[in-house]
């Protein structure tokens, strides 16, 4: 896990826009001047340690650079393809073995790899800088173009400072954006010029003619269509195999790897998985003075039933007021998901013993674990709605504020009438799916890629923390999604399927409880106040619409 | 009418007695805990029902020594002990910790307290959560 940029002019100040993301990798930093374009990186050293691991990495004939945020998963066995084929190596980073299969392969390197991950490669040869970020959307990916110049960073802060161009102008729609989902969704952001790289999407720039060339998707998810029937045996045992799979290519690491244990089933398979697999695992979990909202219980389940004893932290509230206003820091744009901050402390003391965790995110969304996936199916029941009444029914699970209010937002933000609030649901809504599938694959598109990833990359990284998420390998993620919607949710039981595949290793009262968010107790922001008011009031500076 | 403040300190209350009861149910001492983290003596500060539960728990610990209850109104006192208002506590019998049995009040007079007596001090709340872990 690093940081990485880059850009067109070499008039930009690269040093100071790498320090604003040194929390990304504080274990070394390089800038490198390539013709007419400049590369920097920032390294959090998880794999080889050595300097051979070093970016900008080039390539022996030195005509392609590469920067490169995030892990390869199993990439040992393409590595010794690649020097089958003559290629030789450096190091045993993952790093080498993406420039050696960009050289072997070009564009369709993606197809190879696996993981988490933001490229950028510069190719000397075509005179083309190509970002490509991962699937899932897991390693954030900005860029700047005005029509001219370019530039590319792991945070927007890095772009701002980089560029320091005081004419960059708020983009009107993406605060109504944030609004409508408590976050701005890719791919814009808060300003214009500025751009999020959506996922599973590689862009190229020509950097000799000064224009974006193409940004297009290099995979997409193919869901099953049907309504299907039960699941069979067979299939919760390949799903167990998978997931463990992915759990052991991602305790690969040169530095102490553990995991977030938050009482809930999707980081205690993790930590079952995790613990048969290696000794020196810990996790950490946080707990609240206050029972409506401390899940430290659960998590004592599972150590009973393990024989173990992981580390627990008490979030305290004045620690919070302390914290409160970091959350403009983390995000840069408008972001109210309010289990930033338990999920910032939660990194933070993780980081005092390990450089590596292991956290569940993904599991609801790959294995309908939310309680809406099944509402959609309740709406449509007996009667045919329309896209947009589907979409009116849907948004009011992610907004605070009811629809009338937006019309008055809009005049307010001096955007017409016809701006499309559900835009950003309505891309991935494909109404030939059923129902739950349809609500998963959306959010997988919308409320994953742009909420709950960024969420935890952010503080994660503030802590110098890498995070893996061993639910969201590519594998895993065409499995689930192959499987009919009565394979994954049979008689609306929600995660049915991790539910039955680790029925014997997890106490029944953590598989059969019901599902919490992981956020902060609501006391915390005062009375009679919803959390997301006061983070509009943090980022806009007042309320746009007064009560 | 509901009065929000009101059931905001019996939701506190509440929630502090509920994770006593878990505590005690887990075989928790508090006097164990309170060692644990150095201290020799303490003294309660708030005699409601709370404050009583806390005297009942460590009246009678060999290892840490409950010194006196604090009380700024009128305490309910269901054991033999010394009760002082802040301002009248003996110069010389200063505890290691004031264990405040008014959680809903905490965050407004730990101050007061710690200033005063010149201790630090911990919250029912706290206490009741950390003995667990």
């Amino acid at each position: 896990m690093c940081g990485i940029l880059g850009g067109t002019k070499k008039t930009w100040n690269y040093k100071k826009a790498l320090n604003s993301i040194v929390h990304r990798g504080p274990d070394g930093k390089r800038i490198n001047c390539f013709d007419d374009f400049t590369m920097g990186f920032v390294r959090l050293s998880i794999i080889d340690l050595s300097d051979n691991g070093m970016q900008p990495m080039e390539d022996t004939s030195h005509s392609v650079a590469l920067t490169f945020n995030g892990e390869i998963y199993g990439f040992e066995p393409l590595r010794n393809d690649l020097m089958e084929k003559g290629y030789s190596f450096r190091s045993t980073t993952d790093s080498e073995v993406i420039l050696n299969s960009y050289l072997e392969w070009g564009d369709r390197f993606v197809e190879h790899i696996d993981g988490m991950y933001a490229i950028a490669i510069l190719d000397r040869r075509e005179k083309k800088l190509k970002l490509f970020r991962d699937i899932a959307g897991i390693k954030p990916l900005y860029y700047y173009y005005n029509g001219r110049d370019f530039a590319y960073a792991s945070e927007l802060k890095a772009i701002t400072s980089l560029i320091n161009d005081t004419s960059l102008q708020i983009d009107n729609t993406a605060i109504l954006d944030f609004y409508n989902f408590l976050c701005i969704p890719a791919p814009k952001t808060i300003y214009k010029d500025v751009f999020k790289l959506e996922q599973a999407c590689e862009l190229v720039y020509d950097y000799e003619r000064g224009a974006v060339e193409s940004n297009a998707s290099f995979w997409s998810l193919k869901p099953n269509a049907e309504e299907g029937n039960e699941i069979i045996y067979d299939k919760l045992g390949t799903v167990k195999e998978l997931v463990s799979e992915s759990i052991g290519e991602q305790l690969v690491a040169d530095v102490p790897v553990g995991g977030f244990l938050s009482g809930g089933m999707d980081s205690s398979i993790i930590t079952v998985e995790a613990l048969a697999k290696t000794d020196s695992y810990q996790t950490f979990s946080i707990g609240f003075y206050d029972h409506r909202n401390n899940e430290l219980p659960y998590v004592r389940c599972l150590e009973e039933k393990y024989g173990f004893n992981g580390n627990k932290y008490f979030v305290k509230k004045n620690e919070f007021r302390d914290l409160y206003n970091n959350l403009k820091e983390w995000y840069d744009e408008p972001f109210a998901d309010t289990s930033a901050y338990p999920t910032f402390i939660v990194s933070r003391e993780a980081k005092k013993k390990c450089k590596v965790m292991l956290s569940g995110e993904g599991g609801d969304e790959l294995f309908a674990g939310y309680p809406r996936h099944l509402r959609l199916k309740d709406f449509e029941s007996g009667r045919k709605t329309t896209v947009d009444e589907d979409l009116e029914f849907i948004y009011q699970w992610y907004v605070f504020r009811p629809l009338p209010e937006h019309k008055k937002l809009k005049k307010r933000l001096g955007i017409s009438d016809d701006y499309d609030m559900f835009w950003f649901l309505r891309k991935h809504y494909h109404k030939d799916l059923p129902p739950i599938t349809r609500m998963q694959y959306m959010e997988f598109y919308t409320y994953l890629s742009d909420d709950i990833l960024p969420k935890t990359d952010r503080v994660s990284m503030a802590n110098s923390l890498e995070v893996r998420v061993p639910f969201l390998s590519k594998k895993l993620i065409e499995y689930a999604f192959s499987l009919s919607q009565n394979e994954r949710c049979p008689n609306g039981i929600l995660k049915y399927v991790l539910k039955n595949a680790y029925n014997s290793e997890l106490p029944h009262n953590l598989i059969n409880r019901r599902k919490e968010g992981f956020t902060i107790p609501e006391s915390f922001f005062g009375m009679g106040v919803m959390p997301q008011e006061r983070i509009e009031e943090l980022f806009l500076g007042t309320k746009i619409i007064e009560k | 009418m509901v009065d929000e403040k009101q059931l905001h300190a019996y939701y506190e209350n509440y929630n502090a007695a509920l994770q006593f009861l878990v505590a005690k149910q887990n075989g928790r001492k508090m006097e164990d805990y309170l060692k644990a983290l150095g201290y020799n003596s303490v003294a309660v500060y708030g005699m409601n029902d709370l404050g009583n539960c806390v005297v009942r728990e460590l009246k009678d610990s060999k290892t840490v020594r409950l010194l006196y209850a604090l009380d700024q109104g009128s305490p309910k006192l269901y054991f033999d002990i010394d009760c002082y208002k802040l301002d009248e506590v003996p110069p010389n019998k200063k505890p290691d910790i004031v264990i405040v049995t008014l959680p809903y009040l905490y965050d407004e007079i730990h101050k007061d307290i710690e200033r005063t007596l010149g201790r630090p001090t911990i919250s029912i709340t706290q206490l009741v959560y950390d003995m667990d872990v």
